[in-house]
């Protein structure tokens, strides 16, 4: 009798003129929502009379992922009125008359849906299933704000395909696909992550829901985290402080593994990269699974090998730059309606060779190494790593578990361990290059406790408490004054954020308190001393949301965010190996106060989307190295002194992207970011600040050809202008020129075994430009790498039931 | 409580509670590599005074400045000049000289003179000439020649010692430092005072 129903309601479905058949998605919920009419048919006619108290609900779920969507409108097209759904990806339509409607669901990190609903009974539950958006359009804007708890602050997620198209880089220069962000390097192997200006310490970076906590302070110690581990990696712009804690002034990073499998059958996914400027190779390999009559239990194994020699700029090889990293990580976890657990365990390790030719022992060695246009140093190549390079291992230990209490809301308790260990090498005499110079050792505690309360008419929210404990060690035997101290810290955190939601509107608030308290053991003139320090500040956020029709969104977040000074700010004293400068830290420094507004407009059409943020970033306190007049001698030769000192900055600029689908074929695509930053108190511009960036491309996309699947072509330019915008006479060598590099990427898919094989070849800097970039470290030296031809494969195999 | 929560409760209480533990205070550092002194002894070749000048720099990289003593060399005299070097702040004294003559082919020191002090061999632009080599046959500059002038004056000498230079570069075993690149394990600024009676 069902099945009569059910082959009725689809022939009235295939009837329906203003519905068109395109996912499968939509044919379920469809054929659900038929099915469900088709069981209230009998009663249809007594309940024809107007009748305006009804209600629909339901959850918004992805199709591959089945994660909960956060933030889509579900909109009535006849009424012209939608509402957003929760952080439990759960919306509520209240007050609707009995009649048809036509529900469009929409994100614009997936295909939008519509259902066409005749309201008649209670209850209506109506669940969409949104397949994840095109590649294509993904790549360039998205505004999505899935899992966040700050969603009135702009995020740029790469993933699915665009993700894919940058695998085999680093991590920071993955996270340059998206507007805004950049990189600070140094050279080809080390690069770290530029949000909006702004770096190191005033970033966060989220692993796997865990506050990455390495050596942050240095601007050559990059993110110690495998790329490959995940499969989403989203950037917040705004200042997030309020829920992730002090330093988020200027963004966080957050890189998220796919949730466990929850049925048994086995999948998994190989990579097989290779790219000719180095002559690398990556291999990185995932397993995951259920287990039979264990409902709910999944387990995923996951490992990356990566070895590269020597990469080369046009003209000459950039003599040791080779990287060698093996990563591996496993979890176990099982997750139910009501609760839910897991354990992952993480280890990273690297081995970096750093240019041979930045290394320099005086003003007069580096004086002569910026005069040559080439690096004193060119060997043949080798994959061997000398000094100087960097040893770093670390690890990650998470535990995290959730509880669904009816009534109350979801209780989530994560612990995270890390122990980060990082061995610096130098160029030394008497056999020493074998012993490190830097041999530091770091382990954190993090334990953080939410509680995201059940929805409550229009609100929603969490509060939660966190704490970190950090035990910094040098491990003795360097031979060297050990650069930054010996020190425990602690910190404790205390955060509510609260989410009011109706129709077009969300209006968001939050404060966080943190305390922190640190001991250092320092040495001053060869005597322990112990300087305790403490801070503790309040900061807070508040934003609005505004989404006149599915298209637009429109958001305004102000956010207030502090940073305590890092170790190095406040303790570092001595000669900072291999690049001749004497840092001076400074005790008597101030916690770094920062205020962030930052405004976003988002359209999301058929044929064109566009994207643009404008914000503003003042603050307060804000510590820097300032080259002093000084220059120390010593029977190594003379040395220029630094020393961190505290100014007021300012930092604006605006984002913008754009995409055009000229036809089904063909995409266009534009990228700006522009920054501009003050020293305000000195009235000069701030040093290292990223250059205005612009990114124009053009896409082909042919659906099917043959067996091959997902073919496309990508020719894109991009160009970085001069940094004109830098203090004169702080820095060793002017900005570089300008520069615009060529970039080439095509790909496909075949079915190989059942499987789909992802095939795809890109060229970087097509052209083999020379140039140099403002935001590398080692642009005194040498030229940026040359032209690279990268060739990725990807395959995914296995039955999940 | 649910189930999944109590042992991962325990082993928070445990991880926060153990390493308050760890208490023991750190040994400071001592830098092995450290070069405070160089010094220079003149010997005459014949019959003579021996000269030595030492540039002395006890605290390392900052701290107070450098100690150089003035060095009184006889007019129209060869010298056979060689050069120590030592790490003062350590106990005892670290001989240093014998960490560069175990790696001579990564090392090589250059002098550099001013005032006309001392004469330049027919054939060369540098004010010395260097009297030993390393295992491939390249100069080294522990031991070095330097021949006063006929007249009485005043000037300077400046002693750099290269780590890991391009000896093979133009002009290095002649002396020549502007091709050598390698970092600076040691230069003698402010230079020597050098009078020449």
């Amino acid at each position: 009798m069902v099945y009569i129903c059910n082959v009725i309601a689809f022939g009235l479905f295939l009837n329906l003129a203003y519905t068109h058949l395109a996912t499968l998605s939509r044919f379920l919920s469809c054929f659900f929502l038929f099915s469900l009419l088709c069981g209230a048919n009998t009663r249809l006619a007594a309940q024809l009379a107007e009748y305006c108290h009804f209600s629909v609900q339901g959850s918004i779920r992805g199709q591959q992922e089945k994660d909960p969507i956060i933030g889509a409108t579900i909109y009535i097209k006849e009424l012209r009125k939608g509402v957003v759904s929760n952080v439990n990806g759960e919306y509520l339509i209240t007050n609707l008359c009995t009649g048809y409607y036509t529900l469009i669901c929409q994100h614009v990190a997936y295909h939008t849906d519509s259902i066409r609903i005749h309201v008649h009974e209670e209850p209506i539950q109506l669940n969409f299933s949104l397949k994840e958006a095109d590649i294509q359009l993904e790549a360039v804007v998205v505004t999505g704000e899935k899992n966040l708890p700050i969603s009135t602050q702009p995020v740029d997620v790469l993933k699915g395909t665009a993700l894919d198209q940058a695998r085999g880089q680093t991590l920071g220069n993955m996270l340059k696909n998206m507007t805004g962000v950049s990189t600070l390097q140094t050279g080809p192997g080390i690069s770290k992550p530029v949000i909006h200006g702004l770096h190191s310490n005033r970033i966060l970076i989220l692993n796997n829901g865990i506050r990455q906590e390495g050596q942050q302070w240095g601007s050559e110690h990059a993110p110690e985290i495998d790329p490959f581990i995940a499969t989403k990696l989203t950037v917040v712009k705004g200042a997030a402080a309020v829920r992730y804690g002090a330093d988020a002034i200027g963004g966080v990073i957050i890189a998220e593994p796919p949730p466990l499998p929850i049925h048994s059958g086995t999948t998994g996914e190989v990579n097989l990269i290779g790219y000719t400027n180095g002559r690398a190779g990556i291999a990185s390999a995932l397993v995951q699974g259920g287990f039979k009559n264990a409902e709910g239990w999944g387990w995923r194994l996951q490992g990356t090998g990566r070895r590269a020699g020597d990469s080369h700029a046009p003209d000459y090889m950039l003599s040791n730059t080779g990287v060698k990293e093996f990563n591996f990580s496993g979890a176990l976890g099982v997750n139910k309606t009501r609760y839910g657990a897991d354990i992952y365990f993480s280890r990273f390790a690297t081995d970096i060779g750093i240019l041979r030719s930045a290394h320099i022992g005086s003003i007069t060695d580096r004086e002569e190494a910026i005069r040559r246009d080439e690096p004193f140093y060119i060997q043949d190549f080798t994959y061997k790593i000398n000094a100087p390079n960097q040893h770093i291992v670390h690890y990650l230990l998470k535990s995290s578990a959730f509880f669904n209490a009816p009534g109350v809301g979801t209780f989530r308790l994560q612990y995270g361990g890390q122990l980060d260990e990082r061995q610096e090498y130098d160029i030394r005499r008497a056999g020493r290059s074998d012993k490190p110079a830097l041999d530091l050792q770091l382990f954190t505690h993090t334990l953080d406790a939410v509680l995201e309360h059940k929805p409550l008419k229009n609100f929603s929210g969490s509060v939660g408490l966190s704490g970190m404990f950090q035990d910094n060690n040098n491990i003795p035997g360097t031979g060297v004054t050990a650069f930054v101290p010996n020190y425990n810290a602690w910190t404790a955190g205390v955060f509510g954020i609260e989410k009011w939601t109706k129709g077009r509107w969300e209006l968001e608030g939050g404060v966080r308190y943190d305390y922190r308290s640190q001991q250092a053991q320092r040495f001053v003139n060869k005597e322990l001393v112990k300087p305790e320090l403490v801070f503790h500040n309040v900061l807070g956020t508040v934003g609005l949301a505004y989404r006149p029709d599915p298209r637009w969104v429109f958001k305004s977040n102000l956010g207030t965010a502090w940073r305590p000074p890092n170790i190095a700010e406040l303790y570092s004293q001595g000669l900072h190996h291999g690049s001749a400068t004497f840092e001076n830290g400074s005790d008597s420094l101030h916690t770094e106060r920062a205020i962030k507004w930052i405004n976003t407009a988002g359209f999301n059409g058929s044929r064109f989307v566009f994207e643009g943020t404008v914000y503003l970033n003042k603050i307060n306190n804000y510590i820097y190295l300032k080259p002093g007049l000084t220059i120390e001698q010593s029977v190594r030769g003379a040395f220029l002194v630094f020393n961190y000192t505290q100014t007021d900055a300012l930092f604006f600029g605006t984002d913008a992207a754009v995409a055009y689908k000229l036809t089904k074929e063909i995409t266009f695509r534009s990228k700006a970011s522009l920054i501009r930053a003050q020293d305000t108190r000195r009235n000069n511009y701030l040093i290292y600040v990223p250059a205005d960036r612009f990114e124009n491309s053009v896409t082909y996309n042919q659906g099917k050809l043959g067996k091959l699947s997902g073919l496309y072509f990508t020719v894109g330019a991009t160009n970085v202008r001069r940094q004109n915008r830098a203090p004169e006479g702080e820095d060793y060598l002017a900005a570089p020129e300008s520069y615009m590099l060529l970039g080439l990427q095509a790909g496909f898919s075949v079915p190989v075994v059942k499987h789909q094989l992802s095939i795809s070849l890109s060229v970087d800097n097509a052209l083999n430009t020379s140039y140099r970039d403002y935001m590398n470290r080692l642009r005194y030296y040498a030229d940026e790498v040359g032209r690279n031809i990268t060739l990725r494969l990807k395959y995914r195999f296995g039955k999940q039931e | 409580m649910n189930k999944p929560l109590k042992p991962l409760l325990w082993l928070l209480l445990a991880v926060f509670t153990l390493p308050a533990c760890n208490t023991e205070d750190p040994e400071p550092e001592n830098d092995e590599e450290l070069i405070t002194t160089v010094k220079l002894t003149f010997t005459p070749t014949g019959s003579g005074q021996t000269v030595t000048g030492t540039w002395q720099d006890t605290d390392g990289v900052g701290g107070s400045a450098p100690l150089v003593s003035k060095i009184n060399l006889a007019r129209n005299t060869t010298y056979t000049v060689r050069t120590e070097l030592l790490n003062e702040s350590a106990s005892p004294v670290q001989n240093i000289t014998q960490e560069v003559e175990s790696e001579k082919e990564d090392h090589q020191f250059f002098y550099q003179a001013s005032g006309g002090v001392f004469t330049t061999a027919t054939g060369s632009t540098q004010p010395f000439t260097y009297k030993d080599t390393d295992k491939n046959g390249r100069p080294v500059g522990l031991s070095v020649e330097m021949k006063t002038g006929n007249s009485a004056g005043n000037g300077t000498l400046k002693v750099i010692l290269r780590h890991q230079p391009k000896k093979d570069a133009a002009g290095v075993a002649a002396g020549d430092i502007t091709n050598a690149g390698g970092e600076t394990d040691a230069e003698t600024t402010p230079p020597f005072e050098v009078a020449v009676q």
